[in-house]
């Protein structure tokens, strides 16, 4: 493990328990503010598709086809682990064909 | 506080499920059984947790990676608030504990708890903390030892467990309709920044405020 490593550690915790003391605090009267609760509401599912565009814009078909394929399983069952071993195998199975 | 530990028993099996997937991962991106279980026991949001190590191992910038994972933690602002007239009911340093142990899985498990026994509370609150951290904690760390001992994993599509992950977290978060307009715009330019050559982190960052703004723009604020 690098610095790098333990100063990214060190930022997550900071800013983890830092959000999390803040909700204890201040989270009732900071809730109260609409613009702020849908901040908190928004952002997150924002940044998560993000990731997955992120994701998808690096890689190739076979990335494109496992993708599509984990949306589907997760609509399906709603189940992280089903839908990552899903991905997992079709973007193994692919990567071979392109 | 023992009812809320054997409650979560069920939920802490799912999060140990992709604890373990999580910990193969942080391996290959070199983080070393002990920095696992560090990160486990101070950060201890899962999504986060993969969020900056999946943006460490792809641009190997901790900036990028650390302010991905901030903003997925957003949301503990609201839960943490939420459970406050609970946390109040064990004392300081359990309560510390309570509020770092408090995740998407333990607190609506311990508000329904409540609202079928008052009596449930905060030390109900402390032992699902506990239960989670702990499974948490050693799932992680068992992944991130074979995920030492067997490199090379990416043959198996390892590398796409994230991208996976997040499209079912993002299948969790999604709230109907709504969300439509800004998830799309997010899609669209982050992709779009990306393929203009903005490093990742900030096409990140920025591709989800647009979304953000997107929804501001069209939606009421009347929730």
């Amino acid at each position: 493990m690098t610095a790098d490593h333990w100063l990214l550690i060190a930022a997550l915790a900071a800013s983890t328990i830092g959000l999390r003391v803040l909700g204890y605090l201040a989270g009732a009267a900071l809730m109260e503010r609409p613009a702020f609760r849908r901040l908190t509401d928004v952002f997150p599912g924002c940044l998560i598709v993000a990731l997955v565009a992120s994701a998808l814009a690096e890689g190739g078909p076979p990335e494109l086809f496992a993708a599509a394929a984990a949306l589907l399983t997760a609509i399906a069952t709603r189940n992280i682990i089903a839908t990552m071993l899903v991905g997992m195998a079709v973007v193994t199975l692919t990567t071979g064909l392109f | 506080m023992v009812r809320g530990l054997i409650a979560i028993l069920p939920l802490a099996l799912g999060v140990a499920t992709y604890g373990f997937a999580f910990g193969i991962l942080a391996g290959e991106a070199g983080f070393s059984p002990e920095g696992i279980a560090a990160m486990g026991l101070v950060v201890f949001a899962g999504s986060s947790q993969i969020a900056a190590v999946d943006q460490f191992l792809t641009t190997g910038t901790v900036l990028g990676a650390a302010l991905a994972g901030a903003a997925l933690n957003l949301r503990y602002i609201g839960i943490v608030a939420t459970t406050v007239p609970v946390l109040k009911e064990v004392p300081w340093p359990a309560r510390l504990i309570a509020i770092q142990g408090t995740t998407d899985e333990n607190f609506g498990l311990t508000l329904a708890a409540r609202k079928a026994d008052p009596r449930m509370g905060g030390r109900f609150l402390l032992g699902t903390a506990l239960g989670l951290m702990l499974a948490w904690i050693t799932s992680t760390v068992a992944g991130g030892i074979v995920g030492q001992a067997l490199p090379g994993l990416e043959r198996f599509g390892i590398g796409f467990a994230f991208t996976a992950a997040f499209i079912a977290m993002a299948r969790a978060l999604w709230p109907g309709r709504r969300a439509l307009l800004p998830w799309a715009v997010t899609f669209a330019l982050t992709v779009l920044l990306i393929r203009a050559g903005l490093p990742s982190a900030a096409a990140l960052i920025l591709g989800a405020l647009a979304g953000v703004s997107a929804d501001f723009a069209t939606n009421r604020h009347d929730r």
